[in-house]
C-alpha cells in the first residue's frame, strides 16, 4: 500500500495514440471496407435471446442486465411480456410461462418473457422509466397486480 | 447519461465547440458546470438537489475551515455532511436489515422500517473526491478554494463525477484556473484514448458481461468448467468495464483540454498484491492509502499494527464498493492476502525468489479468485460457487472461445508494455496503430451490439 504512486500525464504512455494523419487513414480505411462490407459474404451475429429465455430470480435486482436483456429481446422479438411474477412463471418451467403458450399459439417466436420474479409494480415502473429504453420501440403488453 | 450513446455524442458535440469558444473567459467554469449538471441531470434531474447541496455545504464549511482555529469541527461537520448522506443513500438498507436481523436473534420482536433509496449515481466518488478536498485543506496541503464556481466545477466535472477517476484539489482545480491547453495533438490523444475504452467497454466487456450473467445468475444450475470460466470471464469484464469507462472519461478530458489521473496501469501484470492495488483502480486505492491506511497508523507502527491498518483499509475498501457482506468478505479475502504476502516478503522464501511470470500468474489466481464475492449475489451463492468448482462435473461450459483472442492480445500487450526493448516499439509504428484502430472500428459497427449498457463500477 505504501508503494502506490501515481502516474503523472508526462510519463504515461498511451496504448494506441493516432495523430490527426492517421485518424484521418483511419477514416477513409474504415468508410472504404464499410462500403464493402455488404458484399462480404460472412457477417457475425450480435448474441441471440433463447426462446423462453427469463432473466433468474438471483439477477431481479440488477438493472443492468435487465437493460441488456430487454434491448437484445427488442431486436428479436415482435412483443415483450412486462410484469411480474404471473408474467415471470413462478412456480412454472420456463416452458410453461404466458410467453412460452402464446408463441405455441403464433407458432413462431414472437413473445419474449420480461417478466421478474417478486418486482413490486412501482419498482418495476421505475425500472423500465429508467433503465430499459429499448422497450419504447418495440409492442410491450403488461401486467400488474393490482394488489401490489 | 452514458459516454457510449447517441445522447453523449450530440452533447458532446455542443459541449466541446461552446468550450473552446468560452476556454479563455470567465465563463469556462460556468459552462463546464451547466453541462455537468446537465449530463447528471439526465439520470435523474431530483438527485441534482444531491450534489448542489453538498458541493455549497463543503465550499462554505471548508473556507471558514481554514481560518477558523476549531479546524477539527468544521472538518467534521464537512465529513458528516459528505458521509452522512453516502450512508443513507447506500447503507441504510443495509444497516437496517441487518439491524433487524441482530434484534430478532436476541429476542427482540421489533422491525425497523427498511429505507431502500435509491443509489445515486456516482456518489461514493463525488464524495469521497469531497473528502479529499476538505482533508487535503484541513492539513495544509491545499488552500481552500474561493471561487464557488470553480469549486463546483471541480466536484461535478462531467467526465469524472459518475465513476472517477477520483482527482484530486491540487490536480484539477489549478487546472480550472486557467485556459485549458486544447490543441489538435490533445484532441487527437483524446479520441485515442476514447476508441480505446469504447473497444474495452463495449466490444470486451459487454460480451464477456453475457457470459457471466448466464453462469453467475443461477450457478447451481452450471458445473466447474463454466463456473471457472464464468470466475476468469469476469475478472477480465469488470478490468474492461470499468479501465474502459476511465479510457473513455480521460479522453473526453483531454480532448477538452484536461489531464485526469491515469486510474489503471495493467493491473493483472502486477507480481504482488501491493503492486496490483497500486495498479487498480488508483485513484481510489490512493484515496484509501492516504486517507484510512496512513490516519490510522500506516506501516510506522510495530508489525502488528500495520497488519491490522492494511486489514481495516481493504475492509473498508470492500464496504466503500457496496452495501453487502459478500463485499465484506471480498475485502477481507484481500486483507488476508495482503497480510500473508507482506509477512512472506520478510522471509527471503522461496516464494519471493521464484520467476516473475509465475508471481504474476499467482497474484492474478489470487485476484480472480477474490472476484468470486465481488460478483456473487450473496456470501452463500459466493461460497457454493466455489464449493462447486472443485466438487462437481466437467460439463462442457460453452464458453465463446473467440474471446480468448482479444484477451490474449490485451495481456501479451501489457506485458510486452512493462518490458523494455524492440518488443515494445512495435506497438508505435504506424501501420499496427492504425491497423488497430480500424479493426476496433470495424468491430464496433459490424459486430458489438447496438445497445448502450451501463457500467459495473455505476452501481458503487
Amino acid at each position: 500500500m505504501e508503494s502506490m504512486q501515481a502516474t503523472r500525464p508526462d510519463q504515461e504512455r498511451l496504448a494506441l495514440n493516432l495523430s490527426l494523419r492517421d485518424w484521418l487513414v483511419v477514416a477513409l480505411l474504415v468508410l472504404v471496407l464499410l462500403a464493402a462490407a455488404p458484399s462480404i459474404p460472412f457477417r457475425p451475429r450480435a448474441p441471440r435471446v433463447e426462446r423462453d429465455y427469463r432473466i433468474p430470480f438471483a439477477l431481479s435486482s440488477r438493472y443492468d442486465v435487465y437493460r441488456r436483456y430487454t434491448t437484445l429481446a427488442a431486436d428479436q422479438f415482435a412483443t415483450l411480456l412486462v410484469g411480474d411474477s404471473v408474467v415471470w412463471g413462478q412456480c412454472s418451467l420456463k416452458t410453461d410461462t404466458l410467453a412460452h403458450h402464446l408463441n405455441e399459439l403464433t407458432k413462431q417466436p414472437r413473445f419474449a418473457n420480461c417478466g421478474l420474479d417478486g418486482m413490486h409494480p412501482i419498482a418495476l415502473a421505475d425500472l423500465l422509466e429508467f433503465h430499459a429504453p429499448a422497450i419504447a420501440r418495440t409492442r410491450v403488453l403488461v401486467q400488474f397486480d393490482r394488489s401490489g | 447519461m452514458l459516454f457510449h450513446s447517441v445522447d453523449f455524442l450530440v452533447f458532446f458535440a455542443i459541449v466541446f465547440p461552446v468550450h473552446l469558444l468560452l476556454r479563455r473567459t470567465r465563463f469556462m467554469n460556468g459552462w463546464l458546470l451547466l453541462s455537468s449538471y446537465f449530463f447528471y441531470a439526465w439520470w435523474n434531474p431530483v438527485y441534482l438537489l444531491l450534489i448542489i447541496g453538498t458541493t455549497l455545504v463543503d465550499f462554505y464549511v471548508v473556507r471558514t475551515m481554514e481560518l477558523s482555529p476549531r479546524k477539527k469541527l468544521w472538518l467534521c461537520l464537512s465529513l458528516l455532511s459528505n458521509l452522512g448522506a453516502l450512508a443513507f443513500f447506500k447503507y441504510i438498507r443495509f444497516f437496517t436489515q441487518n439491524l433487524n436481523g441482530l434484534l430478532s436473534f436476541v429476542g427482540v420482536h421489533t422491525a425497523l422500517p427498511v429505507l431502500d433509496p435509491v443509489l445515486p449515481l456516482g456518489i461514493s466518488f463525488f464524495t469521497f473526491q469531497s473528502i479529499s478536498y476538505a482533508i487535503d485543506v484541513y492539513r495544509g496541503d491545499f488552500p481552500a478554494e474561493q471561487n464557488l464556481l470553480r469549486y463546483a466545477t471541480y466536484v461535478s466535472f462531467f467526465p469524472q463525477m459518475i465513476s472517477g477517476p477520483i482527482c484530486r484539489a491540487g490536480s484539477l482545480i489549478p487546472q480550472l484556473r486557467s485556459a485549458p491547453p486544447v490543441s489538435v495533438s490533445a484532441f487527437t490523444s483524446g479520441a485515442s484514448l476514447f476508441l480505446t475504452g469504447l473497444f474495452k467497454k463495449v466490444a470486451l466487456a459487454d460480451y464477456l458481461g453475457m457470459y457471466v450473467d448466464r453462469i453467475y445468475g443461477a450457478p447451481e444450475n452450471f458445473q466447474s468448467p463454466a463456473l471457472i470460466m464464468a470466475t476468469f470471464s469476469f475478472a477480465w469484464q469488470i478490468y474492461f468495464d470499468f479501465s474502459g469507462y476511465t479510457d473513455m472519461a480521460r479522453g473526453v478530458a483531454r480532448a477538452m483540454g484536461f489531464h485526469l489521473t491515469r486510474n489503471f496501469n495493467a493491473p493483472y501484470t502486477a507480481s504482488d498484491l501491493g503492486d496490483f492495488w497500486g495498479r487498480w483502480n488508483i485513484t481510489v486505492s490512493m484515496w484509501f492509502r492516504d486517507y484510512v491506511y496512513i490516519p490510522l497508523g500506516g506501516s510506522r507502527q510495530d508489525r502488528f499494527k500495520t497488519v491490522r491498518n492494511v486489514f481495516l483499509t481493504m475492509i473498508t475498501s470492500g464496504i466503500w464498493h457496496g452495501a453487502s457482506w459478500s463485499f465484506i468478505l471480498w475485502g477481507a479475502v484481500h486483507g488476508i492476502g495482503r497480510m500473508a504476502t507482506r509477512e512472506l516478503s520478510f522471509l527471503n522464501s522461496a516464494v519471493s525468489r521464484m520467476p516473475l511470470a509465475v508471481q504474476r500468474a499467482g497474484v492474478f489466481l489470487f485476484v480472480t479468485f477474490a472476484w468470486i464475492f465481488f460478483r456473487a449475489r450473496s456470501v452463500g451463492d459466493g461460497c457454493m460457487i466455489v464449493l462447486r468448482m472443485f466438487s462437481s462435473g466437467w460439463a462442457d461450459p460453452r464458453f465463446p472461445v473467440i474471446l480468448l483472442i482479444p484477451i490474449a492480445v490485451v495481456w501479451t500487450y501489457q506485458i510486452i508494455d512493462a518490458m523494455e526493448g524492440p518488443a515494445r516499439r512495435f506497438w508505435d509504428v504506424a501501420p499496427v496503430r492504425i491497423g488497430l484502430a480500424v479493426l476496433m472500428i470495424l468491430y464496433l459497427a459490424l459486430v458489438s451490439q447496438s445497445s448502450a449498457q451501463t457500467f459495473i463500477y455505476f452501481n458503487f
